[in-house]
């Protein structure tokens, strides 16, 4: 202890109204002096007056000070509550620290557990998935501005990328593979999006009464038939229907202003024709040169594909023995790329028929 | 484990001081959410070949302690700050954290940090981080109580000076130096709060021939217990069984009778004291006698003790502020901590 610090202390005390002021004149209506009250509280008799200065600065941490404040007010009989208020408010704004109880609230940095991190993540993910499914669906999906009308045209396969998308005879496609289509999705081939479709044509053309195999059959070897020509797809179709033009012609210059507008550009090979035919059930996927799905799916027992696109064929035959390909209209043998009941290989039509 | 993550980014960071007596969970960013008694009501079901189901957990289970049907067994599952029922512990686990998360659309899946005492044994350690995981949490950390204690009291565990914390649970009372964010010494009685409500029944009975029960034990140690003679003496009546008669009869008990009931758990509390003062580093303890021992847990709130420990050692003590918080406060602050400056900060395990 150093009397003359203590002295000193007490010389330079301030009147204000400070927990330290009122201690000290409590202590003091008491008679004690910091001596006798530094003994009891086991503290030394300079702690004792910077606490009764209300210098903080030259004791320990908050927590102490609570507690020097606490024992010597029970020393002298006063109340703690009030006193600790005062020491709490006399604590500088940075120095406040936060109430306790049930409603603590502790700064805290940006954690897991902060609101913005939890919204970044969710959106994050939000466009996340909206990736996949974007992607996912360029990837399975028909070619842009002609997904009305695959879709319409073999509701069964929604993901085939079928040669309809280009060849306006993919109407008659469905027919020949799947007599299931529905006279709705026959419309929709070809007056989907705003054009008023006569009714008769299309009643004609969708029922599968009206369209015998052998119509069907001749419909399809008429598009084996067709070479490859740079005229826009719906007159061939006007001219290589025969039995059914005087039907064709309405609809199909409909037709034609549908698919000029839609601005997709019949696309036929420039090699010669090649046509799948399946004797059973097999999973397919033809890409184009350009790495563009061509065909991508499951087809059925009956089914026929005629391939559109820049060749070379990446092909994959899921059962290849229920598939027959035919190039320039002789059968192409892919037994050199079997492994198992899958072929895998690249089909060059032009080079298969020289 | 990618859902846990997923879930993990919902559920908030938790410090849970799974006590003897009570449990407490402190939310990152809330708060203290959850303070309820650790005790668990265990339903048997004879219908359904005797299965067991929960019946209440916390609070209302406390009140059936001691007044339970034949198929309902209300235990508490922690013994001397350690797990006594794995099981039960962990569906007590399991309700409170989906209790702090009942608003939650998605299962929890928090980071789960508790405290566990120092003197805990390696198995014991990996029972409580075995439970808290069964219990849905995605990684478990533990933290010595004493250290946690000093934290959330507000003591500068980060100078290199010496802190001197005496944590009083329910099952333990811990005690314990810290220094520079390490603890140099700790030690750990198996004494706490259920100790002294043993030590009053016990007195009610060699005194009085009366058997009371835990629940009122407990009372009669709230309303007056002390643990120094203070100048204004309290009364209590209470009820019990009267050994002799049989039937339940009622006297009355003062605070002397109290503190005459306590002294042995009492002196072992201060036992562990004076030991840890001995075994203390001389530098360390001078920086203890200079500034003080200050007492957490719940045992902080029997009356006087923080003046029983002043005259016992001669050295001054105070009482941290809302003392039966501190353990669960300062996990959630050594969680900040963590993420703030790593997980080497601390001895975690």
């Amino acid at each position: 202890m150093n009397p003359g610090v203590v002295e000193e202390a007490e010389q330079q005390l301030e009147h204000r109204e400070g927990p330290g002021h009122r201690l000290r004149t409590a202590r003091r209506a008491q008679n004690l002096d910091l001596a006798q009250v530094a003994v009891q509280l086991h503290l030394s008799s300079v702690t004792v007056a910077f606490l009764e200065q209300d210098r903080y600065d030259q004791l320990p941490g908050p927590v102490f000070v609570r507690g020097y404040i606490r024992n010597y007010a029970r020393l002298v009989g006063l109340a703690d509550e009030p006193l600790l208020q005062a020491y709490r408010d006399s604590l500088p704004e940075d120095g406040v620290e936060p109430a306790l109880g049930s409603t603590v609230r502790v700064k805290q940095g940006v954690g897991s557990s902060h609101l913005a991190v939890k919204l970044v993540t969710l959106l994050l993910i939000a466009g996340l998935v909206t990736l996949v499914v974007l992607w996912g669906k360029n990837r399975l999906g028909p070619p842009a501005g002609l997904e009305r009308q695959t879709s319409a045209a073999d509701p069964e396969t929604p993901y085939l990328v079928a040669e309809s998308a280009s060849d306006p005879l993919t109407g008659q496609e469905p027919a020949t593979g799947s007599p299931e289509t529905t006279p709705q999705a026959d419309h929709g081939v070809h007056f989907g999006g705003g054009f008023d479709a006569p009714e008769t044509p299309v009643a004609n053309l969708s029922s599968p009464e009206e369209l015998p195999g052998t119509e069907a059959d001749a419909v399809a070897a008429a598009v084996d038939g067709v070479e490859p020509t740079e005229q826009p797809r719906a007159e061939p179709d006007a001219n290589t229907a025969g039995p059914r033009s005087a039907d064709w012609v309405a609809p199909e210059s409909t037709a034609q202003a549908d698919v000029t507008s839609l601005g997709a550009v019949a696309e036929v090979p420039p090699g010669p024709p090649v046509v799948l035919e399946f004797s059973d059930r097999c999973w397919v996927n033809i890409r184009d040169a350009n790495g563009q799905n061509r065909v991508l799916g499951e087809l059925k027992a009956g089914d026929r594909r005629r391939l559109e696109g820049e060749p070379p064929f990446n092909i994959v035959l899921g059962n290849s023995e229920a598939v027959r390909i035919l190039v320039d209209g002789k059968p192409y043998d892919f037994s050199p790329y079997l492994r198992g009941k899958v072929a895998r290989f690249k089909l060059d039509p032009s080079r298969e028929a020289n | 484990m990618l859902f846990r993550r997923i879930r993990g980014i919902f559920s908030n960071d938790l410090s849970i001081d799974l006590g003897t007596a009570n449990t407490l969970i402190y939310s990152r960013g809330k708060g203290i959410v959850l303070n309820e008694p650790s005790v668990v009501a265990i339903r048997q079901n004879p219908s359904r070949g005797g299965a067991k189901s929960v019946a209440a957990v916390g609070l209302e289970a406390k009140q059936m302690l001691g007044r339970t049907p034949a198929n309902i067994t209300a235990i508490r599952p922690m013994k001397e700050g350690v797990i006594a029922d794995f099981t039960v512990t962990e569906k007590m686990l399991q309700y409170f954290i989906h209790k702090v998360h009942e608003s939650r659309m998605i299962r929890p899946s928090p980071r789960v940090l508790i405290c566990v005492p120092c003197g805990s044994t390696q198995v014991e350690r990996r029972a409580i981080k075995e439970s808290a995981a069964g219990a849905g949490a995605r990684e478990v950390y533990l933290i010595e109580e004493p250290m946690s204690a000093a934290i959330g009291a507000g003591l500068p565990v980060d100078e290199p000076r010496g802190s001197m914390v005496l944590d009083i649970g329910g099952g333990t009372s811990e005690v314990a130096i810290i220094s520079l964010n390490g603890i140099v010494y700790a030690n750990s009685v198996r004494i706490g709060g259920d100790k002294f409500d043993e030590a009053i029944i016990n007195y009610v009975r060699r005194n009085y021939g009366t058997l009371i029960g835990e629940s009122t034990a407990e009372r009669i140690k709230q309303e007056i217990g002390s643990a120094y003679p203070g100048s204004e003496v309290k009364e209590i009546e209470v009820k019990g069984r009267n050994l002799a008669e049989g039937v339940p009869r009622s006297f009355t008990l003062n605070s002397n009778e109290i503190l005459e009931a306590m002294q042995e758990p009492l002196s072992g509390i201060i036992g562990a004291v004076k030991i840890a003062l001995e075994q203390t580093p001389p530098e360390l303890g001078a920086d203890v006698a200079d500034r003080g021992i200050v007492i957490t847990g719940g045992g902080a709130l029997l009356r006087n003790v923080d003046r029983l420990l002043q005259e016992e050692t001669g050295l001054p003590v105070i009482l941290a502020e809302d003392p039966l918080t501190c353990v669960a406060r300062g996990g959630g602050r050594a969680l900040e901590l963590i993420d703030e400056r790593g997980g080497d900060l601390f001895s975690l395990e």
